[in-house]
């Protein structure tokens, strides 16, 4: 689980919050609940985060509901049309976090569910950063990992692009890409 | 690393640019040299024309540039033949078999040696198609990016020139990438 430590985009993700139920009383942890009583009552629903929740359930000491961002709703309209889906509203870090997800509760069948719209989702992304069609409100439907792959696809059509129109003279001195950017949003 | 992401995972289609022009081409010199040139890469020269030799392309289009030889360009490259190939490849599901690195030897010919191409506009127009062509075929070929694909264990592209692969390697390898996290994900999913 910690095999990236430093990845600040794992980071991200196991900072999800998930909904679960205690399946003990805690003593002292009232708080969570937002209630001053000095305990956590048996069967109370709280939110953590994924780290926490992840020793706690190898423990059994929570029950795990499944996050609104894979709710029902979401997983039925990822079957039916997973390219109108827009994931960045759901979790910024949706797939990243749905990995996680699925190796921490067993028997949904979530995973197949999050490959296929992922793959379908893909030549989406792939038709769009090779054509030079407007991508702003496109690319704010997308995920993080699907932004960097996005942006991956972008920077090599651009590098053939320049190419192809000869313009990859490397004997004049030009602004930086970054610099040429400032009206995009990303 | 300190290099660009983009010089990281792939060439540049420069670097392609380069290493596409040690290939031999034949050329016929129009002036006589005498003198050898002698390179890292062997020994060119004396040129006497009418005689034809087989040069570097690079060198033929520095030749060419001076007005020292005309080029005698590759077979393929050939507006009845581009012609025949673009219809083979917009029949065929898949790629067509062209050289190599026909992208980029088409594209350095085109850009120096027009006159020595017959039919160049034509020739440059198939290009152009053949290529728009096989692009979108590598898009289509994208929707087999599946988690199935895993199990099969690789993607088949067979007859892409250099240059093309390079434009969509990094985008399919950070594809692959991501998708083996879900083939490690499905497995917990058939527990």
């Amino acid at each position: 689980m910690t095999d990236k430590f430093w990845d600040i985009d794992d980071v991200l993700a196991e900072q999800q919050k998930i909904p679960c139920f205690v399946s003990l009383d805690i003593p002292g942890y009232g708080f969570l609940d937002g209630n001053s009583s000095e305990n956590l009552a048996k069967n109370t629903r709280v939110e953590m985060p994924f780290w926490l929740v992840y020793p706690m359930t190898v423990a059994d000491s929570v029950e795990i509901e499944i996050p609104a961002c894979f709710s029902k709703r979401v997983t039925d309209d990822l079957s039916t049309s997973a390219k109108s889906v827009n994931l960045n509203g759901l979790c910024p870090c949706f797939f990243y976090f749905g990995i996680k997800f699925v190796n921490l509760i067993e028997g949904i069948a979530l995973g197949k569910v999050l490959a296929e719209a992922f793959s379908e989702r893909l030549a989406e992304i792939m038709r769009y950063s090779q054509s030079g069609r407007s991508y702003s409100k496109f690319i704010s439907f997308l995920d993080d990992t699907e932004k960097q792959i996005f942006q991956i696809g972008r920077e090599s059509a651009h590098l053939m692009q320049m190419w192809s129109n000869g313009l990859c003279n490397n004997d004049k001195i030009q602004a930086a890409r970054v610099l040429k950017k400032t009206n995009v949003k990303m | 690393m300190a290099l660009p992401k983009a010089l990281r995972s792939s060439l540049t289609p420069q670097e392609i640019e380069f290493i596409a022009e040690n290939q031999q081409i034949t050329i016929v010199p129009t002036r006589a040299i005498n003198d050898k040139f002698e390179l890292l890469s062997g020994e060119f020269g004396p040129f006497r024309p009418p005689l034809k030799s087989k040069v570097p392309l690079w060198l033929a289009l520095l030749l060419k540039r001076k007005g020292k030889c005309t080029i005698v360009p590759p077979v393929w490259l050939d507006a009845e033949y581009l012609e025949a190939k673009l219809e083979e490849e917009r029949a065929s599901a898949g790629f067509t078999e062209m050289p190599f690195m026909w992208l980029e030897t088409a594209n350095l010919l085109v850009k120096d040696a027009q006159d020595d191409i017959p039919h160049y506009e034509q020739v440059r127009n198939y290009i152009k198609g053949i290529k728009e062509c096989r692009g979108n075929k590598a898009v289509a070929g994208l929707k087999f990016i599946t988690i199935d694909l895993f199990s099969q264990g690789f993607l088949n592209l067979d007859n892409l020139g250099l240059m093309e692969v390079n434009e969509i390697k990094p985008f399919f390898a950070k594809a692959f990438d991501e998708m083996g996290k879900f083939s490690g994900a499905l497995a917990t999913d058939k527990q």
